[in-house]
């Protein structure tokens, strides 16, 4: 019988390719470096919308939202304007190390991996990531729990620092990368697993709050912001050191970041066109909209048209009122233009132009693609549409996303993440054909 | 790292076609929770060895099956196999054989299945899980004999699925502080 490579992978969560590169040239990661020069790095694009949530779903089974039926953080329940939070239980298709299990009968490590929560019996150990707000229930198999606490495992910062000072949120990102680094420790010996991957998350929530420090070196953090990454890239050099000489080692992000440039509220963009109305002082404000809202966004770049049946207070609409809607809706988005006069929107896609799958029906109408450091909003608390970054100086971006690997990979276009499931199940000699992936296996001259 | 008991599931109805489908559908629910889990089934190459045409036939097969089944768990692996097995002393000695043995008894409303197999079939007496059509489709009828393995504590149970409202409290306080809600 062949001998199947054993895979290792390292999320680094919404660390830019561009970054990424940077820092190798600075000599800031020269572990990073050292894997990218024997193997290869691409710049690769993430799902829409660029959030999370969906992207590591997507990640995980190497399919499109419309078929994982993860669209973000949270979604309305259908038929209602109520918010409901996704998680593991909502994924509708089998992760990577399920099918891994499935093939090979081999056990997989999962590590901090956002949106496994809550964690389910699977062949080895899973510790699910962001946002699972208990570490009870975020650990298989439970003979695991005692270790971790004793440890003071923590599965994420306490963002909550961030009302003292930036300072104690980067030492609380050093904390938790520690304590990542030494659950690796503990669990890489501890059984003959196929594939082992762990996702840092603090490079996300860095990013978040101090975007603005990688690309200004007169920043305050701008040095404890590349201490992040050298730390980051010295836990890239504990893994490199205990691979086996055949292991594939892949290294990817889940989205890409730039500078906020404006914060743009689009449901006070449509409450000014007329397109939504909200009354009441309801605190969950979707509970305020009104029978004459034709459209609202959630975070972060989500479109709904307000139609019946999906909707309570919908519109009656024939498909062609709904697309002249969404038509309108898009033209108007299209023209918009910061105070500056610049453009906000780069690109408004219909959803059966992105969206391929059984839950295309739950999909948002219509997602967006901003111009570059356009952050959109759903909140309809503000007054104004266009507000300057004061506290998240980060947005995640689309296309800046990074693949990379301790062999060359050769792909055909532009790696999109989808791609990394069936690449990593080509590895293990798995026919993906079976599979029904929306992303393809990339060559790999293991 | 799971550490898990051997037993058998063993499918038996007059169809062999609804069987297969709902072992097929078990065996995938059981390897998504990381168990060992094999599926045997009697239409299915290498335990088929013949066009089974007759009482016997399926009585002898479901004799073989049994051994596999014996053997692999044994080895503590789950072993899903599906069968006609016509014979209720069949099935019992089976059940004696192996011990720890859940029977499901999967009752078929298709008017199209071989007089011959119908007429000999002998209906259990008392199957640990009885479906019929009021269960609902295939899924639902899946999930109750996942349910039955649960209650026995046969395999591990899952979190359920629903967050408690501080746990929801808490979601929405993190979301907002990265600027999400």
């Amino acid at each position: 019988m062949k001998k199947l490579p054993r895979i290792v992978v390292i999320g680094l969560d919404g660390s830019p390719h561009t970054l990424i590169q940077r820092y190798m040239e600075k000599g800031i990661m020269p572990n990073m470096k050292k894997v990218t020069e024997r193997g290869s790095i691409h710049q690769m694009d993430t799902v829409l919308p660029d959030v999370s949530a969906a992207a590591w779903s997507s990640f995980m089974t190497g399919k499109n939202p419309a078929k994982t039926g993860i669209f973000g953080f949270f979604d309305m329940m259908p038929g209602s304007y109520s918010n409901v939070f996704t998680n593991y239980q909502h994924l509708k298709q089998p992760p990577l190390w399920n099918i891994i299990h499935k093939e090979i009968r081999k056990p997989s490590v999962v590590i901090n991996m956002p949106s496994t929560f809550p964690a389910k019996p699977m062949n080895g150990v899973l510790i699910s990531g962001f946002v699972a707000p208990d570490i009870t229930k975020s650990v298989y198999p439970q003979s695991l729990l005692p270790f971790l606490q004793q440890m003071r495992y923590k599965i994420d910062l306490d963002i909550k620092k961030l009302k003292e000072t930036l300072d104690l949120l980067v030492s609380d990102a050093f904390e938790t990368l520690d304590l990542r680094t030494r659950t690796v420790d503990m669990l890489w010996q501890k059984l003959d697993w196929q594939m082992f991957a762990c996702v840092i998350t603090g490079t996300d929530r860095l990013q978040h709050f101090l975007m603005d420090a990688f690309e200004d070196e007169n920043h305050p953090q701008n040095k404890q912001f590349e201490e992040y990454y050298r730390r980051i890239d010295f836990f890239i050099g504990t893994v490199v050191d205990r691979l086996r000489e055949d292991d594939v080692f892949i290294l990817l992000s889940d989205h890409g970041f730039e500078v906020t440039n404006y914060e743009v509220f689009l449901n006070v963009f449509f409450r000014q066109k007329g397109w939504l109305e909200d009354v009441g002082s309801e605190k969950k404000c979707f509970e305020r909209i009104t029978e004459k809202t034709k459209a609202f966004s959630l975070d972060p770049s989500r479109i709904y048209i307000n139609r019946k049946p999906r909707y309570p207070r919908g519109h009656e609409l024939t498909d062609e009122e709904y697309y002249n809607i969404l038509t309108e809706i898009k033209k108007e988005l299209l023209n918009l233009r910061t105070p500056e006069g610049n453009p906000v929107v780069k690109q408004a896609i219909f959803k059966e132009e992105y969206y391929k799958g059984k839950f295309t029906e739950y999909a948002p109408d219509m997602v967006l693609i901003g111009h570059e450091g356009m952050s959109f909003k759903g909140s309809m608390t503000p007054e104004e549409v266009f507000y300057r970054p004061t506290r998240h100086t980060g947005v995640h971006n689309a296309h800046d996303a990074f693949l990379a690997c301790n062999y060359k990979m050769n792909p055909e276009r532009k790696p999109v993440i989808m791609d990394i499931t069936p690449t990593i199940l080509s590895l293990l000699d798995v026919n993906t054909n079976v599979y029904e992936f929306d992303g393809t296996p990339i060559s790999i001259e293991v | 790292m799971i550490i898990q008991k051997g037993f058998t599931v063993w499918l038996t109805g007059i169809s062999a076609s609804e069987n297969s489908e709902l072992a097929e559908m078990l065996e995938g629910e059981l390897l998504e929770r990381g168990l060992k889990v094999e599926l045997v089934d009697e239409n299915n190459e290498p335990v088929k060895s013949k066009v089974l045409s007759c009482c016997s036939d399926y009585n002898k097969n479901a004799g073989a099956l049994a051994e596999i089944a014996r053997l692999l768990a044994r080895n503590e692996v789950i072993t899903i196999v599906s069968a006609v097995s016509p014979s209720i002393t069949i099935r019992n000695a089976i059940r004696t054989q192996l011990g720890d043995f859940i029977e499901v008894y999967v009752k078929s409303a298709d008017q199209n299945i071989d007089k011959s197999i119908v007429e000999v079939y002998e209906v259990p007496e008392k199957p640990e899980v009885l479906l019929e059509s009021s269960d609902g489709d295939n899924d639902m009828k899946m999930k109750k004999i996942i349910r039955t393995l649960e209650l026995i504590k046969w395999i591990p149970e899952g979190f359920g699925m629903d967050y408690s409202s501080e746990e929801e409290t808490q979601i929405q306080e993190r979301l907002e502080s990265l600027g999400y809600l």
